[in-house]
């Protein structure tokens, strides 16, 4: 008899614990759900910042990204709040659509990738890729910065696909994701182009020279960072130069080849980089190029090798 | 099934619930004076819960327990560790004895509880996040949890147990008596076991 | 748990989460702000004294095999209950927290105030037990979440669990010196086996003096 008191002690127990816990459920699930968009408040009020109140909805979402949404009780708009896994840990960010499917704001909650690589998906340049975009519209990821910016990307995807859903919206596939794109050169410090002390080994070496017009271009080798390293099968980068030596202006530089570390010493590729170099006047012998940041072993070899062109001009 | 030994090491040692994630600390300072009792309680706290993480999983993915799941989780291990005690009771008769006190209490453990719980809130496969395999097949999730996570458990309990015995024996500065030195062993070994990460 | 049938607990000596170990996981949870702690303390503190009463109450009509269950569904029906005050009361609490707030449904502490883990007493001595309990656990959570905070941001910043408004911050040391060590797993171990080897040490001193 002693078990079956037990048992049923445990029963009642039970039952009346669930009772009580789905009675308080009933009552504390208002001030739950207000509270719960206290959490969010800020952000959303700084993607929406005339309207103060937010009202969280139910949503269904198979990709596991969105994980709350929140509808503007005042002016209308939705703001998702989105995450996934980046390079070293979650990214969450928060997501607004206006009324008329326009993305209004991207506003980062977590992130720490690392600096600049995976957190270019918190600047600027990113920001103002996904702002202005409509809910039908392809967002390009980062190039060198896979990863982070995929997990956003896919996750913006997960945000618009819900969104066209529930406005009734069709995405024909139209605007589909353009290229992955180069972030923004960052440069470094500045180093002037004539300079005495270029030792031997990083001097320019002139492999070709054509004349054209009143044009001259020189194919120069320079030493850049495997070379100096003295790495295994280390090969020179290569860069076209084209100068007016009438006007002593260089006309145009092409970086041909970088042979250093892929992702670092390669930044040098990057148009931007070159482009200072467009009708750049020599005139002034204190004139100053701008190398990129964290490459600046494989900028001073193109430089140099602007050098070894402009040096046999003279 | 590639790669599933570093997946199950991995479980084991990188995301292992008592040394990295800290739950079942509590347990792991109290139970079993002596070898053969700490095989037993660390076998059955595995058996315990590799069943009721499978009952739960099943429950959380049938039902939506909302408020009750607590409760569920709850009953479901109570309903586990019967289980295995029974049959503990059945295989070793004598061990038994000793240890029928102790059993029970495996269904207090914070890491039994702690798998049913995320289980069911981010599904199976949340042990293997920074493991190899994120194109895992349906099985292998379930596998690893079930598996991987008790013999976890079981290997931290044998730790624990022969640092015990080791602590017990050496010179601890009276302050540090107890559990506090065990919390510093405990904190070596969180370091120890993070370095692992990646390596796998 | 044989050992927990006869022990004074108290305040230094037997403190029940730096010596027993009891609500050890929880502990470790929330002791990473004095925020996070203060909140949490007085939710465990209620959570305690209601598990004495009803557990005092359950005990009288349970036999004795039946009261790990019966405890246990008791404990997970607080731990619930908890969970929705917390979410509904202190929510940044409650995020920081996270999963741990539900795990207290086999929070040691609370079982033990319930009666679960000690043989029946009278319904007095296990209240007594159990608001004692509950009083050290709260005053070693303060201490170790001070230290731990002090030592991962420099300094504390106490804001009110339900409101969120800044009670008072101070800041006591430089950005340099801090340690984040503190602020994961290893480190919270850490501090609370320093702060537990502090509590006992300050209990043995108190007994040398000649108190008990």
């Amino acid at each position: 008899m002693k078990n079956m008191k037990g048992f049923v002690v445990l029963l009642a127990t039970v039952l009346v614990a669930g009772g009580v816990l789905l009675f308080a459920d009933a009552q504390l699930r208002p001030l739950i759900e207000a509270a719960g968009s206290g959490e969010y408040q800020e952000i959303l009020e700084k993607i929406f910042p005339d309207s103060k109140n937010f009202e969280e909805e139910e949503f269904t979402d198979e990709t596991g990204l969105i994980q709350k949404l929140f509808e503007d009780e005042d002016n209308g708009g939705f703001v998702y709040i989105l995450e996934n896994q980046g390079f070293a840990d979650k990214i969450t960010f928060a997501l607004g659509f206006d009324l008329e499917g326009n993305i209004v704001g991207y506003e980062i909650i977590n992130l720490h990738d690392t600096p600049g690589y995976g957190s270019t998906v918190g600047e600027e340049a990113f920001v103002s890729s996904v702002v202005g975009k409509t809910s039908v519209d392809g967002i390009a990821t980062i190039s060198g910065a896979t990863v982070s910016s995929k997990a956003v990307v896919d996750a913006i995807d997960a945000a618009r696909a819900n969104y066209n859903a529930m406005m009734g919206i069709e995405d024909n596939g139209e605007g589909a994701a353009p290229e992955p794109v180069a972030p923004p050169l960052e440069f470094g410090a500045k180093l002037p182009i004539f300079r005495e002390d270029v030792s031997e080994s990083r001097q320019g070496v002139i492999i070709d020279t054509v004349e054209e017009g009143g044009n001259v271009t020189y194919t120069v080798e320079a030493a850049g960072y495997a070379v100096i390293e003295q790495y295994d099968g280390a090969k020179p980068n290569v860069v076209k130069i084209t100068l007016d030596p009438a006007n002593q202006v260089i006309v145009k530089v092409e970086v041909l080849e970088v042979n250093d570390t892929k992702g670092i010493g390669d930044k040098v590729l990057h148009e931007d980089f070159a482009k200072q170099f467009e009708n750049l006047s020599y005139a002034d012998p204190s004139v100053e190029a701008d190398t990129v940041s964290m490459a600046t072993v494989s900028s001073t070899s193109v430089i140099n090798a602007i050098l070894a062109a402009l040096n046999a001009n003279k | 099934m590639e790669n599933i030994l570093p997946i199950l090491l991995g479980t084991i040692l990188i995301n292992n619930l008592a040394l990295t994630k800290l739950v079942g600390l509590g347990q792991l300072a109290h139970f079993g004076e002596e070898e053969g009792e700490i095989l037993c309680i660390g076998v059955s706290a595995a058996l315990v819960m590799a069943i009721s993480s499978i009952l739960g999983y099943f429950a959380g993915s049938l039902f939506d327990l909302g408020v009750l799941n607590l409760l569920v989780y709850v009953l479901l291990i109570l309903v586990s560790t019967a289980l295995v005690m029974s049959g503990v009771k059945k295989v070793k008769p004598e061990m038994y004895e000793r240890v029928k006190k102790v059993l029970p209490l495996l269904s207090a453990n914070s890491a039994i509880l702690y798998l049913l719980l995320m289980t069911g809130t981010e599904g199976m496969e949340f042990l293997l996040q920074g493991t190899v395999a994120n194109d895992a097949q349906e099985l292998l999730p379930v596998l690893v949890t079930a598996v991987g996570a008790p013999m976890g458990l079981l290997f931290a309990f044998i730790l624990y147990g022969a640092v015990r015995e080791r602590l017990s024996v050496a010179h601890t500065p009276k302050a540090f008596k107890g559990l506090p030195i065990l919390l510093v062993y405990a904190a070596l070994a969180v370091l120890a076991l993070s370095g692992l990460n990646g390596i796998l | 748990m044989n050992k927990l049938n006869n022990i004074k607990i108290g305040f230094f000596r037997n403190n029940p989460v730096l010596s027993l170990a009891l609500g050890l996981t929880t502990a470790l949870a929330v002791t990473g702000s004095v925020t996070t702690a203060l909140g949490m303390g007085l939710l465990i503190l209620l959570l305690v004294i209601v598990a004495g009463v009803l557990g005092g109450l359950l005990h009288k009509v349970t036999p004795s095999e039946m009261m790990i269950p019966v405890g246990l569904v008791l404990s997970a029906f607080l731990a619930k209950l908890g969970e929705l005050l917390a979410l509904a009361y202190m929510p940044t609490v409650a995020s920081e927290v996270g999963i741990f707030i539900p795990l207290m449904a086999v929070n040691s502490l609370i079982l033990f105030a319930a009666g679960t883990l000690t043989e029946k007493t009278s319904f007095g001595e296990s209240m007594k037990n159990a608001l004692l309990a509950g009083c050290a656990y709260v005053v070693a959570l303060l201490a170790i979440a001070f230290l731990r905070e002090l030592a991962v941001t420099g300094g504390i910043a106490l804001l009110n669990p339900l409101s969120g408004v800044e009670l008072f911050s101070f800041n006591l040391i430089p950005q340099q010196f801090t340690l984040s060590l503190f602020a994961g797993s290893a480190g919270a171990l850490l501090m609370t086996a320093f702060v537990g080897g502090l509590f006992q040490a300050i209990g043995k001193s108190g007994n040398d003096k000649g108190g008990k």
